[in-house]
């Protein structure tokens, strides 16, 4: 039997996990280039709502989190065909081929535009996860120290309880379809901006017309086959990776970043007073286990 | 980023077979077999000289030949000289450059950038001037194609410098941007006569080249008459400058 037991209510403990999850930031930036465009972006990721579930199989799962992507920056650059004066034909075969052609010329260049996607959302779908007690050994704790030496430096030894998942699935980035007019104002800013003051008025609507529609410029230039907000989404979340390494740092962090509830071992029973030194008690041997109504601690008391 | 542009495109509006620039191009048949010679000028100047293989055992049915390729220095011809601001990579052509063309082949004479103001001679190496059968584009004849672009919409004045009584007309049109992208349609033949162009009226939308066939001693000149500079209600060009492309903000979702 265990000497101590310690439990905290369902309540409780959404209000050590509401502190564990707002704590969580993640923030990431990458450039890539796909052959006919290139992307980069720079995220910043936090957690946001949920709902937490107490299981009698002692675990816990975690639906419908929010992850915010507080910043997002995205930068599309393609390479613009620009306005090509065709090749043509001199001189017919009889078939109908082209015995003798006048060879043709492409003016171009690359745009950039710039998106500013913060606010966007994902949610992690679905995380389980159990409990797992750590002992951390504080690595600034000089080997010759008591533990009242590591006490009085702020070096004391600690039982961490983690959230240590066993399944993270984030849902694909909620793209709106607004960003259809979003991208094709951008481009057709940054085109825009690319005529030269000299160029005549007639000479850009030429160049327009070459180019024809920007949304269908853009989609053929990307090979968008579906939708931009799905494009778009599936560029961010599995060209770029996004969504792995997002399951990845929430795993991480739950398990081995920020405990769920911490405490310095020896633990203190009683303070420093009068000239003596405070009391304080080894713990040893932590379980955390976990049903539908509250976490339970157990432990001993050590040497 | 700079768009890649050859400003010479939008600002030479006139053509002239016997001074070529990007929007126009001459084609000659060399007949008979053996080395010819030629001479590239800019603006009536010796730039460069070059050969002509013509082979009847040669594959080669085309011989493109960029005479913006015999400036002295790609640098040169991409700036200072041309006036242009394009930094296209080109093959530039050593004076001397041999060509080879089979006898029933063509050689296509073009400007891929600059100002151009090219004009080239090319003829046999014989001594008999009678064998040399020569080749000018400033004088196209027989079997000679002038093939012409005109981007800038308006009217145009058509003329054969060397002959021909009557003037032809061009129209191009104003370009309109559709559902998909534009693109010329299939160019024009115009035969040049004694009496002058046939068709003499010609209507085009920007881009679309004009072939004109040589029958006579030909030199093309095509001149601007009256600009068409789109509709009256058309919206200027101007930098739209930087502006923020951003999902509109969201309302907080309520608890």
């Amino acid at each position: 039997m265990s000497h101590i037991t310690i439990a905290a209510s369902a309540k409780a403990f959404q209000q050590l996990f509401n502190e564990v999850e707002n704590n969580f930031s993640f923030s990431k930036s990458d450039t890539a280039n796909f052959g006919p465009f290139s992307a980069s972006y720079s995220v910043s990721v936090h957690l946001s709502g949920g709902n937490l579930q107490l299981n009698n199989d002692n675990t816990i799962e975690l639906q419908n989190v929010d992850i915010v992507f507080g910043t997002l920056d995205f930068k599309l650059c393609l390479d613009l065909p620009g306005f090509c004066i065709p090749s043509f034909c001199l001189v017919p075969d009889p078939w109908n081929g082209c015995l003798v052609g006048f060879p043709g010329f492409c003016i171009g260049g690359p745009i950039c535009a710039d998106l500013n996607l913060s606010g966007l959302t994902s949610q992690i779908t679905d995380l389980k996860a159990s409990l797992a007690p750590k002992y951390y050994i504080d690595p600034a704790r000089l080997p010759g120290w008591t533990d009242l030496d590591a006490e009085l430096n702020g070096h004391s030894n600690q039982w961490q309880i983690y959230i240590d998942p066993v399944l993270v699935n984030v849902a694909p980035i909620d793209v709106p379809a607004t960003i259809d007019n979003i991208l094709v104002n951008a481009i057709t800013n940054a085109i825009d901006n690319l005529f030269p003051s000299w160029l005549p008025g007639w000479a850009v609507d030429i160049i327009m017309a070459f180019l024809g529609p920007i949304a269908n410029l853009i989609t053929d230039l990307l090979g968008i086959t579906t939708s931009i907000a799905e494009w778009l989404s599936n560029l961010l979340g599995n060209l770029f990776g996004l969504l792995s390494l997002l399951e990845t740092a929430i795993a991480d962090y739950f398990a081995s970043k920020y405990p769920l509830y911490q405490f310095e071992d020896p633990f203190p029973i009683l303070p420093a007073s009068g000239g003596l030194i405070p009391v304080k008690i080894p713990i040893r041997n932590l379980a955390a286990t976990i049903d539908s109504q509250e976490m339970i601690v157990q432990a001993n008391v050590g040497a | 980023m700079k768009l890649t542009f050859d400003q010479n495109l939008f600002t030479q509006i006139g053509l002239d077979s016997g001074s070529l620039t990007m929007l126009g191009g001459v084609t000659h048949r060399f007949l008979e077999p053996g080395q010819y010679r030629g001479v590239v000028y800019r603006n009536g100047e010796n730039l460069a000289d070059f050969y002509v293989n013509v082979d009847k055992n040669s594959p080669v049915a085309q011989a493109n030949i960029d005479l913006a390729a015999f400036e002295p220095t790609q640098a040169a011809a991409a700036t200072s000289t041309t006036g242009s601001t394009c930094n296209c990579q080109r093959e530039s052509a050593k004076a001397g450059t041999k060509f080879e063309v089979n006898p029933k082949g063509y050689a296509v004479f073009h400007v891929s950038a600059g100002a151009g103001g090219y004009a080239v001679r090319v003829s046999k190496a014989a001594e008999d001037p009678k064998q040399q059968n020569p080749f000018d584009s400033r004088e196209l004849k027989g079997d000679d194609i002038f093939s012409a672009v005109i981007l800038r919409p308006g009217t145009y004045s058509a003329t054969n410098t060397l002959g021909g009584k009557e003037k032809g007309k061009i129209i191009v049109g104003y370009p309109k941007i559709g559902k998909t992208a534009y693109r010329p349609p299939s160019p024009v033949k115009v035969a040049c006569s004694e009496r002058g162009f046939e068709p003499g009226k010609l209507e085009l939308q920007p881009g679309q080249a004009i072939l004109f066939h040589a029958a006579v001693p030909t030199r093309i000149t095509l001149e601007l008459t009256k600009a068409d500079d789109g509709p009256a209600d058309r919206a200027a060009h101007v930098r739209s400058g930087w502006k923020k492309a951003a999902l509109p903000d969201k309302k907080k979702k309520k608890a």
